[in-house]
């Protein structure tokens, strides 16, 4: 396949798992990813996800119709997950391209974001930082 | 349960799941969603059901493109597997291949419960409970923040654990008869619907429901 286009090659790679999944749900519970982000640089770091301290049965059902949040966090994690195996610059945009809609409204001027990973380390859950962004100014990202 | 019925029924799942995922993203990436709310919509009046398909095949394509993966992960990928086996089965040239396709569906939904069980029975962690524990330890998952004190409750994990296990390694027995599958399907449903309200895990619930009906056809056809 390696005399095929670029983007017909890719499609494939993308495509093929659709039609062949591995059905391998949580395998393994491996390290797991936080995305935080400060808007400017002296701010303090924050989650870019905030759960709810709890979620009453009402709210619980509306999500099983309508949780474009939630899918959107869940999407967060799997593209942070993919750039410890696979960087990709589209991963790295579509991060910020994100916190950039979410900060627009705030008058920030410039937003940093880094990846951490929690995982259980000899029994005890601890994290660490792969990955922190440059100071990236509002305006000129897409 | 005849062929036409399963293939109507899951074009009417496929249809709604994927009107719900296109409501989910409008004002976010509406150019993407919008035209498959309304081709889901086509396909679920019955009107040109055909056209509807590949239209929706090539929308979930591009979308796959877009996202350099399925946007909501498994959920997404048993849409497309779902929506390439309905174009199949519509554009196949003998009732032959179009029940092939169905049926690859049915296996597919099989195997989703079968391999998911067989890889967590492989895994000490998951026989000990501490692998479900650490779901609602440290994953990003829980949905809410007093979920976390799940993982405090180790009976109830580890029964938890092998209950899932036990359930999806068991699932293709429910092949055998009419009546297995209809509890295996309740099951897995109410499975789906925990995973819902605990992870919020919403998209997979209705796109698993939406493909049950190849499933029963599948079992009537090779056992019934």
């Amino acid at each position: 396949m390696s005399h095929w286009p670029k983007p017909l090659l890719n499609l494939t790679k993308l495509l093929l798992p659709t039609l062949f999944p591995s059905w391998r749900f949580f395998e393994e519970i491996g390290p797991s990813p936080r995305i935080e982000y400060r808007a400017n640089s002296d701010a303090p770091w924050q989650p870019i996800t905030v759960l709810p301290e709890r979620l009453g049965p009402v709210a619980m059902f509306r999500r099983l119709f309508f949780s474009p949040a939630w899918n959107e966090h869940l999407f967060l994690v799997s593209i942070a997950t993919r750039l410890a195996v696979e960087p990709m610059l589209h991963d790295v945009n579509e991060i910020a391209a994100r916190l950039t809609r979410m900060l627009d409204p705030t008058g920030a001027e410039t937003y940093q974001f880094r990846i951490l990973f929690v995982a259980r380390e000899d029994g005890d859950i601890g994290q660490f930082v792969f990955y922190e962004s440059t100071e990236r100014a509002l305006k000129t990202v897409a | 349960m005849s062929f036409e019925v399963a293939l109507r029924l899951v074009e009417i799942g496929v249809s709604l799941a994927l009107i719900q995922r296109a409501f989910e993203h409008i004002g976010r990436e509406t150019a993407l969603f919008l035209p498959q709310g309304l081709l889901a919509l086509v396909l679920l009046s019955g009107f040109a059901s055909g056209p509807a398909i590949w239209g929706l095949w090539l929308l979930n394509l591009w979308q796959l493109y877009r996202f350099q993966g399925a946007y909501n992960g498994g959920a997404d990928k048993l849409a497309m597997l779902c929506l390439t086996c309905l174009a199949v089965a519509h554009a196949a040239p003998t009732p032959f291949w179009s029940e092939m396709a169905l049926a690859y569906l049915a296996v597919q939904l099989v195997l989703s419960y079968f391999i998911s069980g067989w890889v967590k029975l492989g895994n000490p962690d998951w026989r000990s409970g501490a692998a479900l524990r650490d779901v609602f330890a440290f994953s990003a998952y829980p949905v809410a923040g007093n979920l976390r004190a799940i993982a405090d409750r180790q009976t109830l994990t580890f029964t938890a654990s092998w209950a899932v296990i036990a359930f999806e390694i068991a699932f293709p027995l429910a092949l055998l008869h009419p009546m297995f599958l209809t509890g295996a399907l309740i099951i897995a449903a109410g499975f789906h619907l925990s995973n819902a309200i605990f992870l919020g895990l919403n998209r997979f619930f209705w796109i698993w429901l939406s493909a049950y009906p190849a499933l029963i056809w599948f079992q009537g056809r090779i056992v019934g």
